[in-house]
């Protein structure tokens, strides 16, 4: 996790605007890539951005000083972003396996090999947007950021247990979405088995 | 040890945890045994696949160079959380609205409720008519609901306020009937 640069939230708090650009220019990475992980909108993303660090100004005085305010701002994060797609997500009425049929049609005209790989991860890009915020949070922060399970944990405000939960379910879900001859296909199935061997 | 077994451990060891002085015979038997190589590889490459997949969200973009300069305007013109005493105070008198507002509604349903075990009394009957000594006769409890005398034995049965009207209209007509011709008769006075 990011670590926080000494003293900064303090220095923040007692009103230093440069602070808060440092601030700012830590953390922005992050949130932004959050935003635009589950939004796949870069203009929503930027406002999410926008009103994530507008809070943390706000609320500045609530930051602890010696613990990293990253998972606070991924938790406001996830939240926006959440709030402000529910209504779109309500009218996403088409049923995933249209989808992936009308992706495997447009995609027959293409070398195979392409075809097939880029098939898989459109069809997984469709299938994180299917999942439930608790699974789609729970898939970008440990396999897009790299967190650990604790760090996720944290950042969800569940248990270690719960997070391992949430990702068991997300990849049972996601996996079903893509057959097991279809990733054997992939050109980086055989990499991964002869990696074990 | 079952293929199933090992295959199904190995991947929540490479998904959630490093590989440890446990995983040792688990590694041996992957050494040894095509399918679970495979389906562990399969694994694999599903994560590969799933972290690509990610990662396509979000590579190349970046946020606009005006993201700060916007932020910070934002942040300059909304007003700072108080501290201190103030957002304690601030704070209690915001707990104190909302347990308010509770004891309000759970007031009125508690009310509201006892209002609703109270039996209902209706009126004294009115006499709407008179047929020799037989007073054609109705409670009008609150509501507009009609309870026509009947059989005395039975209880009354409710009835709907057009139901009433019609009956009340229907004695009416029937005093206004009969009246004449029993005073001819003589059996009213």
């Amino acid at each position: 996790m990011t670590t926080q640069p000494d003293g900064l939230v303090e220095r923040m708090q007692s009103g230093e605007i440069n602070a808060f650009e440092e601030f700012f220019n830590t953390y922005r990475r992050p949130v932004y890539t959050t935003a635009l992980a589950i939004t796949r909108d870069p203009f929503l993303a930027e406002e999410i951005l926008q009103d994530c660090f507008v809070k943390a100004y706000r609320v500045r005085h609530r930051l602890w000083r010696d613990v990293s305010p990253l998972p606070w701002l991924q938790r406001v994060t996830t939240n926006l972003c959440y709030s402000r797609i529910s209504r779109r997500r309500r009218t996403f009425a088409e049923p995933l396996t249209t989808l992936i049929i009308n992706i495997v049609a447009d995609l027959t005209s293409r070398p195979e090999q392409v075809v097939e790989s880029r098939e898989i991860i459109e069809v997984l890009q469709r299938g994180i947007d299917a999942l439930p915020p608790k699974q789609q949070t729970a898939i970008i922060l440990y396999y897009l950021h790299g967190y650990s399970l604790a760090e996720a944990a944290e950042i969800a405000q569940c248990n270690v247990g719960t997070m391992k939960s949430r990702l068991h379910y997300a990849l049972k879900a996601l996996r079903s979405l893509v057959p097991a001859e279809r990733r054997a296909s992939a050109p980086n199935a055989r990499l991964a088995a002869d990696e074990l061997s | 040890m079952s293929c199933h077994k090992v295959a199904r451990e190995l991947i929540e060891r490479f998904h959630f945890g490093p590989l440890d002085r446990r995983s040792v015979p688990h590694l041996e038997h992957l050494e040894t045994c095509a399918p679970c190589r495979e389906e562990v590889g399969l694994d694999r490459a599903f994560v590969h696949q799933l972290q690509r997949a990610l990662r396509e969200r979000v590579d190349a973009v970046e946020p606009s160079p005006d993201a700060w300069t916007i932020v910070r305007q934002r942040a300059m013109a909304e007003p700072t959380e108080s501290t201190g005493w103030r957002s304690w105070l601030l704070g209690l008198g915001q707990g104190l609205r909302v347990a308010g507002a509770g004891a309000v509604i759970a007031l009125t349903i508690v009310l509201s409720r006892a209002q609703m075990d109270v039996p209902q009394q209706g009126p004294p009957p009115q006499t709407l008519g008179r047929l020799g000594h037989i007073e054609v006769a109705s409670f009008v409890p609150p509501g507009g609901i009609i309870w026509p005398i009947g059989d005395p034995y039975k209880p009354p049965k409710p009835i709907g306020p057009a139901t009433g009207l019609a009956r009340f209209a229907q004695s009416m007509s029937l005093v206004a009937l009969v009246e004449p011709v029993a005073l001819q008769a003589g059996m009213m006075q």
